[in-house]
């Protein structure tokens, strides 16, 4: 099938016998899995085993207990919270991990200019961003409000805030710099201490409506006990949506601070790090 | 089944080419190409004829045949987006080993570590 | 909607090969087009597959944030994979 992978370019080759047979393991692999899942439930099937056990509940009883008409929603903020604030400290991890790979070592100078100093300077680039860019970050929060009620939420509303963020830093460079003499383009991007304490704001406040719940009574990340009103499932909705707040700053910070992170070395106008370093980086 | 073989083959194809690509960069698009092969399978799990997006619409009450699996998306949508933070990660490294070494084929690579 | 839908294997068998030539090209800025390609033809499926939300990331991650990162990432190793 698909699997037969380019030979190797550069370097020395292993003998000849340990790549014939490194590159059939994979075609093997094919088949095996193909064998395997002539056992799995036909597809489409509704009363398959992943469609009966814990989904039932979440489509006939999301909507009236959490308000969230998108299931989805429901089940990613409310009934699987705890799952969320995982991944969200995963991503944030990642975030702060990136940082630390590229840009600690003390002597770099340069870390809260990212982007790229020398802007494109295309006339038709800077018209376009600066009416594309506002209908972005608007519609990175219109996403995240109506989550509720169409596809959409703090992941994909956080992913498209950052875009619009990188966005800004690809065409009219770091946002750290002052802005070109005569020129009226505004500085409004995060800076990457910015984006930082974005990330950081969203995650301690994840966990502090999940701590917020204990404090009125009920467990960790279970909103129903918060003084938000009286009906049950208009305070979970409420609840549902700092949830997705939270996630937001978090995604949003988190993939601003991997371009800025990846990106500082681009000032050079695409010359490599490598050939521009000092004596320890 | 067709599109569990094609998730097969996707992932076939992403895992084949982690381990045989020499270029650390080219390993990364390969294991980028393996996780959407698990999500496009996921997601032919949540696939149920006959039912529509797991969003609600006007009145009745609703019934569980008429609305695709909704967990399996949850699912992989923080999948899909934890794995480009990792992704994000591992370019940091690439770009870190770069500076370091002036490479990133995996044979050369071994070579200047010996 | 069944599965032997001509649409979704037509989309299934185009995303088989972009990433078969995503991983095939020698140049990093062509891979990761490629790359961006396979991850709309994706989401193109996620959403035949009714899965709105899921198409949404894939497109907003896949097809710009990663493509994104990567092309940074050829700016500061160079564009050639060796």
């Amino acid at each position: 099938m698909g699997s037969t992978p380019p030979r190797p370019a550069g370097g020395e080759r292993a003998p000849r016998l340990r790549r014939v047979l490194g590159a059939a393991a994979f075609p093997a692999l094919f088949l095996g899995l193909v064998v395997g899942m002539t056992e799995l439930p036909e597809f489409g099937d509704p009363a398959s085993p992943a469609s009966t056990h814990l989904s039932p509940r979440f489509i006939e009883e999301g909507a009236a207990e959490t308000g969230a008409a998108n299931m989805v929603t429901a089940v990613l903020a409310d009934y699987r919270g705890y799952d969320t604030l995982g991944e969200a400290a995963v991503i944030f991890a990642a975030g702060l991990g990136c940082l630390v790979i590229l840009a600690s070592g003390g002597a770099r100078r340069d870390l809260p200019v990212a982007g790229m100093s020398n802007r494109f300077g295309s006339i038709v680039l800077d018209a376009a961003t600066r009416t594309l860019v506002p209908v972005v970050l608007l519609f990175a929060v219109y996403v995240l409000i109506h989550g509720h009620y169409s596809p959409g939420g703090g992941f994909q509303g956080g992913v498209l805030f950052g875009s619009g963020l990188i966005m800004m830093r690809l065409v009219w460079g770091p946002a750290d710099a002052s802005p070109r003499p005569g020129s009226d383009v505004p500085t409004f991007g995060l800076s990457l201490r910015g984006s930082l304490v974005l990330a950081s704001v969203g995650i301690l406040a994840y966990v502090g409506i999940g701590l917020a719940a204990m404090a009125f009574g009920g467990e960790f990340l279970n909103y129903g006990t918060l003084p938000l009103g009286s009906d049950p499932a208009h305070v979970r909705e409420l609840a549902t949506l700092g949830i997705e707040a939270a996630v937001f700053l978090t995604v949003g910070g988190t993939v601003s601070l991997l371009f800025d992170t990846i990106s500082i070395g681009m000032r050079e106008n695409g010359v490599p790090l490598g050939s521009e370093r000092g004596p320890r980086e | 089944m067709t599109t569990y073989a094609f998730a097969a083959a996707l992932f076939a194809l992403g895992i084949g080419g982690m381990a045989l690509l020499p270029n650390l960069l080219r390993k990364l698009l390969a294991m980028n190409v393996m996780q959407v092969a698990v999500i496009v399978f996921f997601v032919s799990l949540a696939f149920k004829d006959g039912a529509t997006v797991p969003i609600l619409g006007e009145g009745g009450t609703p019934q569980a045949a008429d609305f695709m699996n909704p967990l399996p998306h949850t699912l992989m949508l923080t999948a899909i987006v934890v794995a480009v933070s990792s992704t994000g990660l591992a370019l940091g490294l690439l770009v870190r080993i770069r500076s370091r070494f002036e490479t990133l084929n995996e044979r050369r690579l071994l070579d200047r570590l010996r | 909607m069944t599965e032997g839908h001509l649409v979704s294997i037509g989309l299934l068998a185009v995303m088989l090969i972009s990433a078969g030539c995503a991983l095939a090209v020698k140049d990093l800025l062509t891979a990761a087009a490629l790359f961006g390609v396979f991850s709309f033809l994706t989401a193109t499926w996620f959403a035949l597959m009714g899965a709105p939300d899921v198409a949404f990331t894939e497109a907003c991650v896949g097809g710009a944030l990663t493509t994104i990162l990567f092309v940074s990432t050829a700016f500061r190793t160079g564009r050639r994979f060796d």
